[in-house]
């Protein structure tokens, strides 16, 4: 099945809110609004003719231009009154692929900067603990219903969320002066 | 010692200072950690087989850092990784030295626009010897190994340190 006929499923069997997305990249996406993702998930895992029993990846990155975020879109809320939700969000992705019915799909959802909540699917996939960790560890992003969520790849000392893109490298950690040299420093602001 | 090859009709006496002797042979039997963290390991592997083989200069390779003499310090250290480096090389015993291998070791070398890279192991440990290359081919290895025998070879091991 592809992409469009999973998502016709989706909307004749559960009561979410899903956009079907005609990404210009290879794969299209189903939007799923950050509320109903628990849902949705269950019955991609348990219905008998999808079938995903397996995550693939769980991914996301942070979207800082006005004109293409989505939460406020399907959330109903206009973005200049929205003011501690700000115009920024953390799109995030998770790539399902079946084994039995040989077909793959992608999921994409979004959450504001200033609330960064959504639902684990730890509960659903146990592969998605650890990489819904290192979403943690490196965007922010807080998966409630996680059974254990702290940082997995930085120390759990560290401060900051490297890949959001307001993020400064720090200068020193514990005592180490990490001052980058002066090539070093022309390196990282070509960047920004 | 060369010169001295051949040379007495009978037996004779050679006369030479404890420093140089002893010198001679704390360079030549320099025995080294096997550290490595990323792809300047796989050089320093393949410095200890046999077409570069390190085991001709006398040094053996030892797991634990009380065994050894020289820590060669091969692939990036991170930031979360620095305060291990430095437990490593203080369980080393004195007299010890550092080579700094590859350009990830010597300033953070590829990878210094990230953001938990250390800029050099210098911020951790006193290093001896920088070998520059991404990797370092292993002539270059050795050579970096020769250059630090010279260094050793200069000491005055008695003398006391000025502290």
């Amino acid at each position: 099945m592809n992409t469009l006929e999973i998502y016709e499923q989706i909307k004749k069997n559960t009561k979410a809110v899903v956009y079907f997305q005609e990404e210009e990249g290879p794969t299209p996406s189903i939007y799923v609004r950050s509320d109903y993702l628990l849902e949705v998930m269950n019955y991609l895992k348990n219905d008998d003719q999808l079938f995903f029993e397996s995550l693939m990846s769980q991914t996301g990155f942070h979207e800082t231009e006005n004109s293409k975020l989505f939460w406020h879109l399907y959330f109903d809320v206009n973005i200049e009154e929205d003011g501690e939700h700000s115009h920024e969000e953390l799109r995030l992705f998770w790539h399902l692929y079946s084994y039995r019915q040989g077909h793959r799909v992608v999921i994409e959802s979004s959450v504001p900067i200033g609330k960064p909540e959504i639902a684990s699917v730890a509960s659903i996939w146990k592969g998605a603990d650890w990489l819904e960790r290192e979403t943690y560890d490196l965007l922010g992003v807080k998966f409630i219903g996680h059974p254990d969520l702290r940082r997995i790849m930085l120390p759990p000392d560290w401060e900051g969320f490297p890949l959001r893109k307001d993020y400064i490298s720090p200068l020193s950690y514990q005592t180490i002066d990490n001052t980058p040299s002066e090539i070093t420093r022309s390196f990282q602001e070509k960047g920004k | 010692m060369k010169t001295l090859h051949n040379s007495f009709k009978s037996d004779g006496v050679v006369i030479s200072t404890v420093d140089y002797l002893v010198n001679l042979a704390r360079a030549n039997s320099l025995w080294y950690l096997l550290f490595s963290t990323a792809c300047c390991g796989i050089e320093l592997m393949q410095t200890g087989g046999p077409r570069a083989d390190f085991e001709r200069f006398g040094s053996a390779p030892r797991a634990v850092p009380r065994q050894a003499d020289v820590m060669l310090v091969a692939g990036t250290i991170t930031l979360k990784m620095a305060s291990r480096v430095k437990t490593l090389y203080d369980q080393m015993a004195d007299p010890k030295y550092v080579i700094s291998m590859g350009s990830c070791a010597n300033t953070g070398g590829l990878f210094q626009g990230g953001y938990s890279v250390l800029h050099g192991v210098d911020r951790v440990i006193p290093v001896d010897v920088y070998l520059p290359g991404c990797p370092p081919r292993p002539e270059a290895l050795l050579s970096a190994l020769i250059d630090l025998q010279k260094k050793i070879k200069k000491e005055k091991y008695f003398r006391k340190k000025i502290s």
